[in-house]
């Protein structure tokens, strides 16, 4: 779990994913037949073979916010980068690529905290003037959220699994698979913006099957909205979201995969949000398209939580799709 | 040539005469002139010293207006809007219809007849019209017919001492610096490319960058400026007199970062002002044309607009000089800059 | 020939082909069209390309496109009781869901209908609100453990609705929306029949175009056609909806769209023969996104033109769409009728 708290407390948020790709290549390199990045700053990881050309993703980014204005007293407004709620947002920490960490904070004169929209946010980094704001960051700098990485028991804490259990799970893949198929590990850049990256990169690939591995809702805490997924009851088969309706032949190999291997899986109908698939199988003529999914409570919160079982079912799944698809 | 541009109708779908216009004033500069099927233009002008690097920039021809959806049969004309328009702007104000530019205003009942509340509510487009004048259905269609675009009656004019105002800035403000940038020689061979229907979803742009498969675009726009009152300092998005502005991201691309970069470095190089954009908010053909088949390294220059998608849209003739030079600079200098294809790591 | 063009809506109708479920109706429509053609083919994302040779080589080619997916609704899970929860795929108005007949398409079809909380446990606000989607599930009558046999998360689910016939060639069924447009390609099919037409013609009955036209839009940029004309339905007149929303029905009509979305000159190509063969038809008019697959087609590739006819039809999106036979007719004589007059396909495009 190591490399997955490396993974989780790197800096990438959206168009900004270099960080994460050097970490992914020194982690890989050793495992793979050829490694390119693309013009969008995808990372292209390949193990070729003789059979069908499958691509596997996982996006690198995360949400995060830009700097649009420093005030005359050094406080910072900003952009969102991707879905932040501005209550997810309120007093929680922000780290830029320097180092240099602010703080959420909003006007005191909105009227009622409800109606707390982002721009009555501002950033706090502690400067006393705009002056030595300036010196500190610029307009267009971005940042990331801060949270720890804490393991209790089976569960993993902390900002950004979505997407770093993806990114995990490839990687630990890419370690262990054999297989006669010519598989392509795409780590994409710029999903939480609107699946960009995944978008170029299935054009220049055009695989037989494309696969994404992204997090997933659950509905099992209190008075939540119904969803049948559990943290722990298994990687998640996604028959749809709001991006995609899965190939359902492909759904159905997938499912026997799991079942042949004794792999414990959990099928997803998610009714808010959209992963890489969505880009992924509109692509040129259309490409057979499924997903992988990890149940994560309190997505793009700096608190998401994983059960590390479903994180490694994950990973077996992946590996044996690989090799038996 | 600006004057005449915005003079143009163009509204999304019908660009034909900014696109006749286009390719007349582009023509004596080059013969590589391609029309595709959803009518935007490409020009392709030689350079001097090519290194081969495919290097385009791209201006939208269309504008926001409106399409002639019923012809009643008391001779007035029902409407929608083509692009995103501000309802609230739309009353009392003059149109041009169809192809032989018949007057015509946007009527509602006089305030007079209408209810205290419905008074306080913004009158929609449903319920507006434009009257031409007609005595009848008959009469209305001797000039006009059904899908008949229309666009808002707007003469270009100076607006104090810097200023001006006219319809349609955005973007032919962008058409203009480019056929004012083709007359320019340049080491690089360089895509002139005027797009259609950005208005409506930028889909001009999505094919004709299919189409052409560019490393590098740099896309010329019009952007928000809400340097007026009640706006905060940081809600302004671009301040008019600062210079055109640079997107880091907006709601449908992230610039690419070295691409921002170089034009940064040669626009303070070269003296040319030019400001961040402080907003994420809006689009542009950049986000159709950064993820067009295998993705293409995108920048976008906006020239900053009060009143964008009005009738009455006001630009600052300083931002325009600096906006023409840093265009200039960087397609001059643009052989220095290297994209970034496909970075072979093993 | 009437009976068979009717006869063929009833039966497309009455397939089942929720948006990304299609496979089962697509096996169908295949062999409609293989009474046509042998080069019939399943494209990567599930729709039926069938492809008419023309006579003359380099002539072109043109795709004439319906949509054969339906909205409906899919599991997405079961309780401790047996109820089943459901999402819906496509836009559906919740309000028309409570009290209807479905069939859950699971390892074998299993009746339902669906249910809500019971009125006399609201209170007077609740009643008077629009039951939500969340709120209701689909009673089987099965125990949780009876309904897991036979259902699963993501089993698509479909209206119960026979086929009704009203006065003057009226008739009401579920998916009108858009198999009277899958019935018009092979009624035009048909009408072909023993016809040279010089170029290539593909019949395209796409799936997902209620989800996000996927299958339109993957298929046009693989046969990347000169142009492509697309046959969906648009809202037939009502009492309650102003002539300006609305479309007559019953009176042999289509509508022919206009706006950034359609080719100008395919469009006055198309209106100059429809003129000259007094073919009547109805200007529709979109200032921009016309909300069915040209939209896509549009922008697929380096761009394909677009044409767009519509067959008016009442309460789209319902269990109970009505259209009339012959407006649907007469949308189909107006394009073969278009088809006939060109000689290339790049004729029709200048």
């Amino acid at each position: 779990m190591e490399f997955l708290e490396k993974l989780t407390q790197s800096f990438s948020p959206s168009g900004r994913e270099e960080e994460i790709c050097d970490i992914i290549f020194e982690e890989i390199k050793d495992y793979a037949d050829s490694v390119y990045k693309d013009t969008l700053g995808n990372l292209i990881v390949r193990k070729e073979g003789n059979g069908k050309k499958i691509m596997f993703s996982a996006h690198t980014d995360e949400i995060g916010i830009m700097i649009t204005y420093i005030d005359d007293k050094g406080f910072l407004r900003f952009s969102p980068i991707g879905w932040v709620d501005p209550f997810y947002a309120l007093y929680q920490r922000v780290k830029f690529q320097s180092g240099i960490t602010g703080v959420i904070s909003y006007e005191e004169k909105t009227d009622a905290i409800k109606d707390i929209k982002m721009k009555n946010l501002f950033i706090d980094i502690g400067a006393k003037d705009k002056e030595e704001a300036q010196k500190m960051v610029s307009i267009g700098d971005t940042a990331q959220f801060v949270g720890d990485f804490v393991i209790n028991g089976d569960r993993v804490m902390s900002k950004t699994l979505d997407n770093r259990a993806g990114v995990y799970v490839l990687t630990e893949a890419i370690k262990k698979i054999k297989s006669n198929n010519d598989l392509y590990f795409v780590f994409t850049s710029q999903e939480e913006v609107g699946l960009r990256g995944a978008k170029t990169s299935t054009f220049d690939i055009f695989p037989d099957f494309a696969i994404a591995v992204d997090v997933t809702d659950t509905g099992d805490t209190p008075e939540c909205n119904y969803m049948a997924v559990s943290l722990g009851d298994g990687p998640c088969i996604k028959i749809k979201d709001q991006s995609v309706i899965c190939d359902r032949e492909l759904v159905q190999r997938i499912k026997s995969v799991a079942t042949n291997n004794s792999i414990p899986y959990q099928l997803e109908v998610l009714e808010h949000g959209g992963t890489d698939a969505g880009a992924m199988h509109i692509t040129r003529s259309g490409v057979k398209t499924g997903a992988i999914s990890i149940p994560t409570r309190y997505i793009h919160s700096t608190c998401e939580t994983c059960d590390i079982n479903d994180i490694k079912n994950a990973i077996l799944l992946v590996e044996k799709i690989a090799d038996e698809i | 040539m600006l004057e005449t541009l915005c003079s143009l109708h163009g509204v999304s779908g019908n660009e034909h005469k900014v696109r006749d216009f286009v390719i007349q004033n582009i023509s004596p500069y080059t013969d590589n002139i391609t029309v595709d099927s959803m009518g935007n233009v490409i020009a392709v002008k030689k350079g001097t010293n090519p290194t081969g690097k495919k290097v385009m920039v791209c201006a939208h021809m269309d504008e926001v207006g409106f399409i002639i959806s019923e012809i009643c049969d008391n001779g007035f004309l029902k409407f929608k809007t083509v692009g995103g328009i501000d309802h609230r702007i739309l009353l009392s104000k003059k149109v041009l219809v169809g192809k032989d530019n018949i007057p015509g205003v946007i009527g509602v009942k006089a305030v007079h007849l209408q209810s205290k509340e419905s008074r306080k509510s913004v009158i929609k487009e449903k319920d507006m019209y434009i009257d031409i004048g007609a005595k009848d259905k008959d009469d209305a269609m001797k000039k006009v017919s059904l899908g008949d675009y229309a666009s808002f009656d707007s003469v270009y004019r100076k607006l104090g001492s810097t200023k001006i105002k006219a319809k349609a800035l955005d973007d032919r403000i962008g058409c203009y610096a480019l056929l004012e940038a083709i007359k320019e020689e340049y080491d690089e061979d360089i895509v002139f490319s005027f797009s259609v229907q950005e208005e409506v979803g930028l889909r001009g742009a999505r094919v004709l960058s299919h189409r052409e498969k560019a490393d590098v675009c740099i896309v010329l726009e019009g952007t928000n400026a809400a340097d007026v009152p009640f706006s905060s300092d940081h809600t302004t998005v671009t301040n008019q007199g600062e210079g055109p502005s640079l997107s880091i991201m907006d709601g449908a691309s992230v610039s690419n970062k070295n691409l921002n970069g170089f034009i940064m470095k040669l626009a303070k190089e070269n003296h040319i002002p030019y400001q961040i954009k402080k907003s994420h908010a809006g689009g542009n053909d950049a986000g159709a044309i950064a993820y067009s088949a295998s993705g293409c390294e995108t920048s976008v220059i906006s020239l900053p607009l009060r009143y964008i998608h009005s009738p009455v849209s006001v630009g600052d003739v300083r931002d325009i000089q600096s906006y023409l030079k840093l265009i200039k600079c960087v397609l001059k200098n643009i052989s220095e800059y290297q994209p970034r294809r496909k970075e072979v790591l093993k | 020939m009437k009976v068979k063009f009717k006869n063929d809506i009833v039966t497309l109708s009455n397939l089942s082909a929720v948006s990304g479920d299609e496979r089962n109706a697509a096996t169908v429509i295949s062999e409609m069209f293989k009474g046509y053609t042998d080069d019939v083919y399943i494209s990567n994302l599930g729709s039926v390309v069938a492809k008419r040779k023309g006579t003359i080589d380099n002539a072109g080619s043109v795709m004439i496109e319906a949509h054969m997916d339906e909205i409906g609704l899919m599991v997405t899970g079961i309780d401790d009781k047996g109820f089943v929860k459901f999402t819906n795929i496509g836009g559906i108005d919740s309000r028309i869901l409570l009290g209807s007949e479905v069939i859950i398409h699971g390892r074998e079809d299993v009746f339902g209908v669906i249910g809500a909380k019971p009125p006399h446990l609201m209170t007077d606000d609740e009643r008077d609100k629009a039951p939500v989607r969340k709120d209701m599930f689909i009673d089987t009558g099965y125990t949780k453990e009876e309904a897991e046999a036979l259902i699963s998360i993501g089993d698509s689910v479909t209206f119960l609705n026979e086929t009704a016939f009203l006065m003057n060639d009226y008739i009401s069924s579920k998916s009108l929306d858009d198999r009277c447009s899958v019935a018009i390609l092979i009624d035009i099919f048909e009408s072909l029949k023993g016809i040279d037409i010089p170029y290539d013609i593909y019949f395209v009955a796409s799936t997902m175009e209620e989800t996000n036209g996927s299958g339109a839009t993957t298929v046009a940029y693989e046969i990347n056609p000169d142009f492509a004309i697309v046959i969906d339905v648009t809202h037939g007149d009502t009492p309650d909806a102003s002539s300006s929303e609305t479309y007559k029905t019953g009176e042999g009509l289509c509508t022919l769209c206009m706006g950034p979305n359609i080719h100008p000159v395919l469009l006055s190509n198309i209106r100059k023969v429809l003129d000259e063969f007094e073919i009547k038809y109805e200007p529709e008019i979109e200032g921009g996104n016309t909300g069915t697959n040209a939209w896509g087609i549009q922008v697929a590739r380096d761009g394909i033109p677009c044409a767009l006819f519509s067959v008016p039809l009442r309460y789209m999106h319902t269990p109970n769409e009505v259209l009339c036979i012959k407006d649907a007719k007469h949308t189909s004589y107006a394009i073969n009728t278009f088809l006939k007059s060109i000689d290339k396909a790049g004729d029709a495009l200048c």
